[in-house]
């Protein structure tokens, strides 16, 4: 049955009677932006259930402002009384998929099966009744508009819904933001306005304009138009988080054919426009469109680019660093292992030695003894090269065991300066020990390791002076609980780069090399690591090259 | 919904002569007047007498013996307010 005031459409929807000026660009642009933004994330991410779910929102959006402009435009009653009913459905189900869509968004996964049933039990009177009487029961041909049984407690419960849907929504952004990772945060921020807004815009809108027109403060239902530009609200959201957060799983070639469709549509929209504030208005959002979607995929190509370059540096890295570690860890185990074979038959080399030397085997001639004496000290000098090799293998590897006991540090000091001094003398060099203590100097360390390294410091300074003295100097800060030993001498000293390296692996300083003294440069790298396992450190000072150098080792007091 | 099973409503011509007519107006500042009844019938029922259109169906303004449900609304003192009731003084006859 026709109603017979307004003429029939055009493909169902175009009317050439004098609608409102905005109901096509409200609708159709709306629409049709929101169809392709649905389309294109849907077509490149199949697979991903939020790409679905926004397809199935801007899908459900599309039917909705379908079926509106079929009750604008159309005059067949049978035919609007149906887009009426579908309308109201995809109403209720807009806000259901509303929930479902932040749901899949917040947490990553599907809903429970459960909650799938609260969501059809809130549908379900809608779906039951809106195709009944207890929506709408006749139609006015001469308003060409249909009537409704009591047609508020209906609209009401599909408002309801909206309402429920926003409310539900918030709750869930709030949660979500605080428990969120901080960059996700500006991606749920992002969401919760989109979302929102489309749904306060769209729901609110629609009942205010079906509640003022049926208390006729308003003559029509023009209002509704304007909750249409919720959607765009909610589709630049999308926008931004497709093409910044690559949240949907976009790549670059989708974003820029989706901008172009964007703007084709928002201009297609200047062929069905008549009138001149409307082809304005419509060509500036052309022109708007089209400046903002060049400078927006520029802008994201290149932070795109620059992305990925980052991230494959960063792989590379990665990489390279994991085959350092690799090469490093199969290092220290050839240095281990290749010490253990090595010191078995120097044991035996160095026993013999000793044998042949005491004269086990027979007197031996007089001019064997220093060949024998020299292969005896380089294998003495051998074995401690390879333990030294060793005990870094076993500090690198984590495998270095400390027998930890309280002992008198001052006094184990005095005992290496009274056995070293003969060896200081026999360079002329005069080996002294002070003290200048406050409290009883015990530390809590393994005493063995640590006695090694005082003695290294020592000898150390003995090597590498040509002549004057070495001061062992031993003094505490009662204060706050630590003792110094200082080991001063006045040898060759070192420039600033020097020192900078000194702690490191096989490092010695460039002079080292002019004294013809051998060494493994492991010497203070082991000490420096053993005396940091107890808790303290060893700093070097040199005022420069020739002016003698100065280590001191810091370690916590016990008591 | 059944496809024609609901109600229609529309404006049935009615002759302020022979009966007592609802007045509306044919333009915004009411220059000009129609008269016209309340009609309310089953859609169904109107479609198998006038087909899609009622506009030139004289069956539009009647209600046949067979239709259960039909009404032909007047504009009658006790519900029609001064402004809709005929005035025959301002009829050019």
């Amino acid at each position: 049955m026709n109603c017979y005031l307004f003429t029939e459409p055009i493909y169902l929807i175009f009317s050439p009677d004098s609608l409102p000026e905005l109901l096509y660009y409200s609708h159709l642009s709306s629409a049709l932006i929101a169809i392709l933004v649905g389309l294109f994330i849907f077509l490149n991410g199949r697979s991903f259930l939020l790409n679905k779910l926004l397809f199935l929102i801007t899908a459900t959006f599309f039917l909705w402002v379908f079926s509106n402009l079929i009750t604008w435009t159309n005059v067949d009653s049978s035919f609007i009384l149906v887009a009426w009913t579908s309308f109201e459905i995809l109403s209720a189900l807009l806000s259901i998929l509303c929930i479902y869509f932040a749901y899949v968004f917040l947490f990553k996964e599907d809903v429970s099966f459960k909650l799938k049933i609260i969501f059809l039990i809130l549908l379900s009177p809608v779906l039951i009744f809106a195709p009944t009487y207890l929506n709408l029961t006749g139609f006015n041909l001469t308003d060409c508009d249909a009537f409704g049984f009591e047609e508020m407690p209906f609209k009401l419960y599909y408002t309801f819904l909206g309402i429920l849907a926003m409310v539900w929504i918030f709750v869930l952004l709030i949660k979500s933001y605080f428990l969120a990772k901080p960059e996700f945060r500006k991606q749920i921020l992002l969401m919760g306005i989109g979302i929102e807004s489309f749904l306060f815009f769209f729901f609110i809108t629609i009942f205010l304009t079906s509640y003022l027109t049926s208390i006729e403060i308003l003559d029509d239902s023009r209002l509704e138009m304007y909750g249409l530009f919720g959607m765009m609200v909610f589709v630049a959201m999308i926008g931004v988080l497709m093409v910044k957060f690559n949240t949907f799983n976009v790549k670059l070639i989708a974003t820029q054919v989706l901008i172009v469709s964007i703007t084709l549509s928002v201009g297609s929209q200047l062929l069905f426009i008549e009138s001149t504030t409307g082809f304005l208005v419509t060509g500036a959002t052309f022109l708007f469109s089209a400046i903002a979607g060049y400078l927006l995929t520029k802008s994201v190509k290149k932070e795109i680019q620059h992305r990925e370059e980052i991230e494959k540096l960063v792989g590379k890295l990665k990489k390279a660093n994991n085959r350092l570690r690799e090469l490093d860890k199969e290092k220290s185990e050839f240095v281990s292992i290749a010490s253990h074979q090595l010191r078995s038959p120097l044991t035996a080399i160095g026993g013999y030695v000793s044998l042949l030397r005491d004269g086990s085997f027979g007197k031996m001639p007089e001019k064997a003894f220093e060949p024998l004496e020299r292969i005896y000290t380089s294998t003495q000098n051998m074995s401690l090269s390879i333990e030294e090799y060793l005990n870094v293998s076993r500090i690198e590897s984590g495998n270095m065991k400390y027998n930890k006991v309280d002992f008198n540090l001052s006094e184990q000091a005095e005992h290496i300066c009274d056995d070293l001094r003969s060896v200081a003398l026999k360079k002329g060099l005069l080996l002294f020990f002070r003290t200048n203590l406050q409290s009883y100097p015990i530390v809590h360390a393994d005493q063995g390791k640590l006695v090694q390294s005082v003695h290294n410091l020592v000898n150390n300074s003995i090597k590498y002076t040509e002549k004057g003295t070495i001061t062992v100097y031993v003094h505490d800060d009662k204060f706050n609980k630590k003792i110094f030993l200082e080991v001063i001498d006045t040898g060759i000293g070192m420039n600033e780069k020097a020192l900078e390296n000194l702690f490191q692996k096989f490092e010695r300083a460039d002079n080292a090399h002019k004294t013809n003294i051998q060494g493994t440069g492991l010497g203070l790298y082991m000490a420096l690591k053993i005396v940091e396992a107890m808790g303290g450190t060893i700093t070097a000072y040199s005022e420069g090259e020739g002016k003698g150098s100065r280590f001191v080792l810091e370690l916590p007091l016990v008591g | 919904m059944v496809i024609h099973d609901y109600v229609v409503s529309y404006e049935g011509e009615c002759d302020p002569y022979e009966s007592s007519c609802f007045v509306g107006c044919e333009n915004e500042e009411c220059t000009a007047e129609y008269f016209y009844t309340k009609v309310e019938r089953h859609a169904s029922d109107l479609v198998n007498l006038c087909g899609d259109s009622i506009l030139g169906c004289e069956f539009a303004n009647i209600c046949t013996s067979e239709e259960l449900q039909c009404k032909i609304e007047y504009c009658s003192l006790d519900d029609c307010d001064e402004v809709n009731k005929p005035n025959m003084e301002n009829i050019d006859l």
